[in-house]
């Protein structure tokens, strides 16, 4: 790399992998909002950004990974080298963690804790969904004579593309039936791209919206069961969509792609696509839960009660990101007094 | 500080500024590392006496 006028395309890699790098900590941070040590934070997203993930990418996201070339694994969108090892990491550390005040009552029920603006998350989610586009888009290569996939098997932008729009269809729809809740309808879209992720390559559109669909059915459900059986507060579910969504593509490619043929290593099987999921939950759960309970007993994961009450804004950030709310509406109200302006 | 090892661009492929130099890439890195060592033991300060002064 440079400065090196014959080289115009580690930088490129480069830039691009320290995205994914970088997902698999946004991942991690809607999960663990408003009870979590900034500081905590930031250890635990070098951690898995910089280290545990990397792993994932070598054993499975390469030609010469040895879960492609031992077992055949096919995941040319991530699904599991990213949004599986991101939303186990995230439920290790979520169990150390613990939920958030008032969260669970004492008889085990659960409180709905409503975010603080529900169209800002939408277009936030929305912004994720663009996102994905240039992400899986990121994933392939142009030789000049054709695009490659990681694993240099021939593919083409056409199908890359139009699997990703089929699976934020199908995922917002499947999401959409089983909750009629705008957020996980959005959220469903990410579910869907997660769920085709793996075989983008692959897939007839047709089938990749059904497999995405599928997928947005299920994750809400297994959501609900984390938080009510489990009594795991993922404020914004991102363990079932990243971590859950990843297995259920990586599966889904097992069963609907299975035969075909990688470089190097066996074909594509269930078997092999499910023990590779296996891997990647593992390769996430083990260092984020060992991990948040160093930092647990060392007193750097969780906030003071006192903070978490008032609010981490409040008590951390030196600014009011709305100043204008502390104006009592009486005077806000009357037309005779001065505008800011003024 | 004059760093640049070309006088001109013309037939320039690759050219250093301090990348065929180890022990300055060292250097950085350990320079880089201790920023981000620095701003994370910062928050660790800074949070704790914001949740003191409440």
């Amino acid at each position: 790399m440079g400065p090196n006028l014959t080289d115009n395309a580690s930088g490129i890699f480069y830039a691009a992998f320290t995205l994914f790098a970088a997902t698999t900590a946004s991942i991690m941070s809607g999960s663990v909002i408003e009870r979590i040590r900034i500081s905590g934070f930031t250890i635990l997203a070098l951690f898995l950004g910089a280290v545990v993930w990397v792993f994932g990418a070598s054993w499975g996201w390469h030609p010469d990974g040895w879960l492609t070339t031992e077992w055949g694994l096919h995941d040319v969108g991530a699904a599991g080298a990213v949004h599986t090892i991101a939303g186990f990491f995230t439920l290790g550390v979520l169990i150390n963690l613990g939920p958030r005040i008032g969260r669970f009552n004492a008889d085990g029920t659960v409180n709905n804790i409503n975010g603080h603006n529900m169209p800002m998350s939408l277009i936030g989610l929305m912004l994720i969904v663009m996102g994905f586009f240039g992400f899986l888009g990121g994933c392939i290569i142009y030789t000049g004579d054709t695009w490659m996939t990681i694993y240099n098997t021939p593919a083409t932008l056409s199908a890359f593309a139009f699997n990703t729009l089929m699976g934020v269809a199908g995922g917002m729809i499947g999401a959409y039936l089983v909750t009629r809740d705008p957020f996980w309808m959005m959220s469903g879209a990410l579910i869907g791209v997660i769920s085709s992720a793996p075989a983008l390559d692959l897939y007839y559109p047709g089938l990749a919206f059904l497999v995405s669909f599928g997928g947005g059915c299920v994750m809400p459900k297994l959501n609900d069961i984390l938080v009510e059986k489990f009594k795991i507060d993922d404020a914004v579910g991102a363990v079932a969509v990243h971590g859950f969504g990843g297995v259920w593509g990586l599966v889904m490619a097992g069963i609907f792609a299975s035969g075909y043929q990688n470089v190097a290593g066996p074909e594509i099987s269930f078997v092999g696509q499910l023990s590779s999921a296996v891997v990647f939950m593992i390769l996430g759960f083990a260092p984020g839960y060992v991990l948040s309970l160093v930092l647990k007993l060392v007193g750097l994961l969780r906030v003071s009660e006192q903070a978490e009450v008032a609010g981490l804004d409040k008590a951390e950030v030196p600014v009011s990101a709305y100043p204008e709310s502390t104006v009592p509406a009486a005077f806000a109200n009357d037309p005779t007094s001065p505008t800011p302006a003024e | 500080m004059n760093s640049a090892p070309i006088t001109s661009w013309e037939g320039a492929e690759a050219y250093f500024t301090f990348a065929d130099k180890p022990a300055l890439l060292v250097a950085l890195t350990l320079v880089g590392v201790g920023v981000c060592i620095w701003t994370i033991a910062s928050m660790a300060i800074h949070e704790n006496k914001a949740y003191k002064d409440m």
